[in-house]
């Protein structure tokens, strides 16, 4: 039985987009920004040469073959089937904890973040904006005690 | 930023980290799906379900292995998810060698921007001049020791992979 193919242009877009936009761009600028300081500009374009040397090979390769499967199908075809299925599982095998690591990320932002930040908001409409003030967040001691907080470390 | 700020990027990065897994589930079960399909692993993950089509067994295979991996050690996940992509990233650029010459000018895209074919005068075809006949030497090469030899590019070349005459487009079984 065939898969249904019924995704158009703007579905394939908003998967794509919903795909590359997570921790890379809300986590990972910071880090480098904390190494290489303002030259992360420089190095985000030679990332993004890099990037954009395997985005025009997927992108010949896609528009040519339209089929299920695609490192495995275009690599089956030009070099064996052995490659094929090497390439295939391998590739399986990169997405798949991709997005367990999406999911954990999730996890600690809901848990860490979001969570904290209601908790302060509701304790201080209970005890009054004046007891906020006096705490600080742990990640925001001025003695940085790193096991303080342990899920920011995940991140 | 302060908590406020905190809170919002936390807010616009949730959706985006869920989507995130939505679309790597969704992409790796093809995989197996693909793989299945080409008879290199059990017909059970080819299986489709009739009412979404969707490849349901695969799709829970890849489930588990995400399940799986969300109690790894993260900097070993991210080594595996970075050392396991190398493989098929290399062999997709050689694919492209190869397969443009096998028959150059096959696909639309490069075609349209001037990258394809002997007569291009850019300096990727002069670099592709340079580069010789080597890569259809390695193919040809793999072709003669390889097993499955139907499935190599000679013979995609006569049976599988056709080329429409008035439209240019290349034409997959």
């Amino acid at each position: 039985m065939q898969l249904a193919k019924d995704l158009g242009l703007i579905h394939i877009f908003s998967l794509a987009a919903g795909a590359m936009i997570s921790s890379g761009l809300f986590i990972l600028p910071g880090l480098a920004h904390a190494r290489a300081g303002p030259a992360v500009v420089l190095s985000y374009f030679l990332a993004g040469l890099l990037a954009m040397r395997g985005l025009l090979s997927i992108i010949e390769l896609t528009t040519a073959m339209p089929k299920t499967g695609a490192d495995h199908f275009y690599i089956s075809r030009a070099m064996g089937p052995a490659m094929g299925t090497v390439a295939g599982v391998l590739s399986w095998f990169s997405l798949s904890p991709k997005s367990a690591f999406a999911l954990v990320g999730a996890a600690v932002l809901l848990l860490v973040t979001i969570l904290y930040t209601l908790m302060i908001t509701v304790t201080s409409g209970v005890l009054g904006a004046e007891q906020l003030d006096k705490r600080q967040p742990s990640w925001d001691r001025p003695d940085g005690s790193p096991s303080a907080s342990p899920p920011c470390r995940l991140l | 930023m302060g908590s406020a700020g905190r809170f919002t990027i936390s807010v616009a990065a949730l959706p985006a980290s869920l989507t995130t897994a939505n679309a790597g589930i969704m992409t790796a079960s093809r995989y197996l799906f693909a793989i299945s399909r080409d008879q290199l692993l059990p017909r059970l993950f080819n299986r489709v379900e009739t009412r979404s089509k969707t490849p349901w067994i695969a799709v829970l295979a890849t489930g588990v292995l995400v399940l799986v991996a969300m109690f790894v050690h993260l900097e070993i996940l991210v080594w595996a998810i970075r050392d396991s992509y190398l493989f098929p990233d290399g062999s997709q650029g050689y694919c492209v060698q190869a397969w443009r010459r096998m028959r150059p000018g096959w696909s639309e895209v490069t075609a349209v921007a001037g990258l394809t074919g002997p007569s291009s005068r850019s300096a990727w075809g002069a670099g592709r001049r340079l580069a010789g006949r080597r890569p259809s030497r390695v193919c040809g090469g793999l072709r003669k020791w390889h097993p499955g030899r139907n499935w190599t590019m000679g013979c995609c070349r006569a049976a599988e992979v056709r080329q429409n005459s008035v439209s240019g487009r290349t034409v997959l079984p």
